[in-house]
């Protein structure tokens, strides 16, 4: 699989770039609402490793960086690499499908305390480490002569460990591509 | 204007209803779990609420937004705090899944509260699970001179196999009754299936107490299947629209602090030294003034259970009593609300003059 994707991500465009701004590159921005409604935002990277000869699809690799906050529940910080499909309409409307794996580590978001020697005292918040693994299916559309793409996307995560489980997880997000 | 929408959004969000202002919220880390207690109500006043929720694995969630609640919480402080393995807690070692620790968690948080709030006084409040645990808490005369008086609501402070039986044999008299009908197919698979987990899984020896309730089942434990079939034969509610409506059910999902998602993963926690053991033989050792309430049609913390417990405690007779709620099952706090916080209140003004 991996020598499969090297192999297309090597191989040139099927056609020059045309003079929309299309590059094989893009950053992204968008609000990330871990469980639908705690509040966050994601920073993303897309390559276009693989496109089509009228650039309609495409294997696209890339990762968000991001947050969220969980009011009085937890603070968390991503970092999600992702593979993932990219198809457009000839109107611009955009579909995609993604597949994600990456690092989730959750912070307390209040002051922490121990007991030691019968004796409450402040205590360090390292939070807790976990993986995400998940997909998300979104929409966008795509402005070829500013080179943006609105989006939203839905996803479905599995977070490990949960306490010591596997827990599902929803996210939504909602931002814009640009082009670079 | 696309910023500002995301903004909004944003700050919508993160406004959760359950958190007032003047409400206070920290965590006690120890073993490697982070338990959250959450301050809320008129703790100004020094009188405050240590709430023992039940489970083992469930939540505060369910309580706070009750009327009956939040009437408390306008006369009293309210300190919920998230057991190990429950609820939004962080963090999880199995091994750490005894009644002894988490006596000790209690331990630690009437410590850590007795720092932050230096003149509280604190009543200790246990509902089912937490009705075992806060009783195992106050048997220890050390520990129960930190509180001021004790509240059960409901409690599995009996949870000898004799008194699980009462239960299994009301849920199979029950599917016998649904079965001596005329059910449709899926009504009788059902509870045909509630007789076989009886008959082939379900292990509870009421003269040695030897149990397999902690045993996993279906993915959960044994316990849940059994509290599954209780709930199935009506036998945790009155009214369970009463206990946890739509509206709260997505308040507590979408809005909330808590993590009702991690809840219906988790709870029942399969906590050692909890199933089997009976209690009340060592009630006369608390002196504490006490209130006991229970709801008359409770099957899964049978109401036969608290007259007992009443009877061996060590308190002066005028300084405990057992209240029944007629029309209540597992939750009066939630069937039977009004009467739930005027029994209270009447408690706590003889235990706070």
């Amino acid at each position: 699989m991996l020598a499969f994707i090297t192999a297309l991500a090597l191989s040139p465009p099927a056609e020059p770039a045309p003079a929309a701004r299309e590059g094989r590159h893009s950053v992204e921005l968008s609000y990330f609402g871990y469980q639908l409604t705690r509040p966050g935002g994601l920073l993303g990277y897309s390559w276009r490793a693989v496109e089509s000869r009228r650039r309609r699809h495409a294997l696209v690799l890339g990762a968000d960086v991001g947050g969220f906050v969980w009011r009085h529940n937890s603070v968390g910080l991503l970092a999600l690499p992702r593979v993932g499909w990219r198809g457009r309409h000839r109107s611009g409307l955009q579909g995609e499908a993604n597949f994600h794996l990456g690092y989730q580590h959750t912070f307390l978001p209040s002051a922490n305390y121990e007991v030691v020697g019968g004796v409450a005292m402040k205590a360090a918040n390292s939070g807790y480490p976990g993986m995400l693994f998940g997909g998300t299916i979104g929409i966008g559309w795509f402005f070829p002569r500013v080179g943006l793409t609105p989006f939203a996307r839905v996803g479905a995560y599995g977070q490990f460990p949960v306490f010591d489980q596997l827990l599902a997880r929803l996210s939504l997000s909602v931002g814009i591509e640009v082009r670079i | 204007m696309m910023t500002r929408a995301l903004l909004a959004l944003a700050l919508f969000a993160s406004c959760s209803p359950d958190f007032q202002d003047g409400d206070e919220h920290f965590y006690i880390t120890d073993k490697g779990a982070s338990m959250p207690v959450w301050v809320t109500g008129n703790w100004r006043s020094n009188k405050i609420i240590v709430h023992v929720h039940g489970g083992p694995g469930t939540t505060n969630g369910i309580y706070y937004q009750k009327d009956s609640y939040q009437r408390l919480a306008d006369d009293y402080g309210i300190a919920f705090y998230e057991q190990r393995g429950s609820g939004s807690a962080h963090g999880l070692r199995r091994e750490h899944l005894t009644v002894e620790q988490f006596v000790a968690d209690l331990d630690d948080l009437l410590t850590v509260l007795a720092a932050r709030y230096p003149e509280a006084e604190f009543v200790l409040m246990g509902h089912s699970w937490g009705g075992h645990l806060g009783y195992a808490y106050l048997l220890d005369p050390v520990r129960q001179a930190r509180v001021k008086g004790w509240i059960e609501q409901d409690g599995a402070h009996d949870s000898s196999c004799r008194t699980w039986q009462l239960g299994v044999d009301w849920v199979l008299a029950h599917a016998a009754e649904v079965l001596a009908g005329a059910p449709s197919r899926k009504t009788r698979r059902f509870w045909e299936g509630a007789q076989a987990f009886y008959r082939d899984v379900w292990e509870c020896d009421v003269a040695t107490n030897e149990n397999n309730m902690n045993a996993p089942y279906e993915g959960s434990t044994v316990h849940l299947g059994h509290s599954l079939y209780v709930r199935a034969a009506g036998g945790y509610d009155v009214d369970p629209e009463r206990v946890l409506d739509t509206a709260e059910t997505l308040e507590l999902l979408f809005e909330s602090q808590f993590d009702l998602v991690a809840v219906t993963k988790h709870a029942p926690l399969p906590v050692e030294g909890y199933y089997g053991v009976d209690l009340t033989p060592r009630f006369g050792a608390i002196t504490l003034p006490t209130l006991i309430l229970w709801g008359r049609h409770d099957r899964i913390t049978p109401v036969v259970t608290a007259q007992p417990a009443l009877d061996a405690l060590g308190t002066p007779a005028d300084r405990k009593r057992l209240v029944i709620f007629e029309d209540s099952g597992h939750n009066p706090w939630a069937e039977e609300e009004d009467k739930f916080y005027e029994e209270v209140s009447r408690f706590l003004v003889e235990v706070w003059p």
